[in-house]
């Protein structure tokens, strides 16, 4: 008899599996080698996961049901609150930045322009630049200021 | 009926969570590699929201994605070598201070020979022998033909039909 296929192979599974094995199966059984190979494995397989579940499993603690389901629905809907309370450190550097650009725009344009100007001989392109330098200081000490913010925060709440 | 889904969910887990849990941890053979599979299996199936026929199904889903996983992280599987070999040393070494328990003894070379196969021989033979899953079912987790799968099915078993003939003579030689 091939060893590869036996046309009773599923009819042994099935029926080691309800551990209801009739004379005449275990008859077929020990003459042909393809079930003898099944039956082996499958005792074998029984006893080793018997031995295993024993040895291994009394130790081990898994996350229960319902934090696994709140963990996968909370990762779903993001926490405005959360979101909100993570970017408060950055509320004043941002509040500053926009106060001091506004305060810049209304001194250059008021006074700073010809002012500046003035300095420069009063060409065009000197008072567009002297307009830009100081829009650039302005930005930089803002970002400066937030870098400052951050990395006081981060010392405080280490991630 | 979210409240419904999650009570079936809850009972479901509660049924199968170690076994499952159990399973990866024998074909991959790291613990830690374990957990990380098993919750992001159940991640990925509590997000996927799956039309479920029965608890069966469920099962047959939940083992699928976590087939997938254990492919994905197959190239991390050198490490469970290493972390085996660890295992039987440190095994050694209680046996030898607190004399011999023949249980444990007999557990890790049963071990020793599961791990002689291939990662996807070992989640076939469990799948089949020790979980009672049909060819069709596991057809379908392992997304693989049944005519194909009964062929890894067959090698599987020889092997392991081998190697178990082979631990037989050895012990006998050993007992002679």
């Amino acid at each position: 008899m091939s060893k590869k296929k036996c046309p009773r192979e599923e009819e042994v599974q099935a029926c080691l599996k309800t551990e209801e094995l009739s004379p005449e199966l275990q008859k077929h059984i020990s003459g042909c080698p393809a079930c003898g190979d099944i039956a082996l494995v499958h005792g074998w397989m029984n006893r080793f996961k018997k031995n295993a579940w024993k040895n291994d499993m009394p130790e081990k603690t898994l996350p229960d049901a319902e934090s696994m389901w709140n963990r996968v629905y909370a990762r779903r809907r993001p926490d405005k609150k959360l979101a909100k309370k993570a970017l408060r450190p950055m509320l004043i550097p941002q509040m500053l930045f926009y106060g001091l650009l506004i305060a810049g725009i209304i001194y250059t344009t008021f006074w700073g322009f010809n002012k500046f100007g003035n300095i420069l001989d009063g060409r065009v392109i000197s008072q567009i630049l002297s307009f830009f330098g100081i829009m650039m200081i302005i930005v930089a000490i803002s970002l400066s200021f937030c870098a400052i913010v951050v990395a006081f925060d981060k010392r405080k709440h280490p991630i | 009926m979210e409240k419904n889904r999650k009570e079936i969910w809850e009972k479901f887990y509660t049924n199968h969570s170690r076994s499952f849990w159990f399973y990866i941890y024998k074909i991959c053979g790291d613990e830690n590699m374990a957990d990380d599979i098993f919750q992001e299996s159940v991640y990925k199936f509590l997000k996927a929201k799956p039309v479920i026929q029965n608890e069966r199904h469920m099962k047959v889903y939940l083992f699928r994605i976590a087939f997938r996983l254990i492919i994905d992280k197959k190239r991390r599987i050198k490490v469970e070598k290493k972390s085996f070999e660890e295992k039987v040393h440190t095994y050694e070494r209680d046996m030898h201070d607190a004399g011999q328990e023949s249980g444990v003894l007999l557990s890790m070379e049963m071990e020793k020979t599961f791990k002689s196969l291939k990662p996807k021989q070992r989640m076939l033979l469990w799948l089949v022998y020790v979980e009672g899953y049909s060819y069709s079912e596991i057809a379908e987790m392992t997304n693989t033909k049944k005519n194909s799968l009964k062929v890894q099915l067959f090698r599987a078993r020889e092997k392991m039909a081998t190697l178990l003939r082979e631990k037989e003579k050895q012990g006998e030689l050993s007992h002679e």
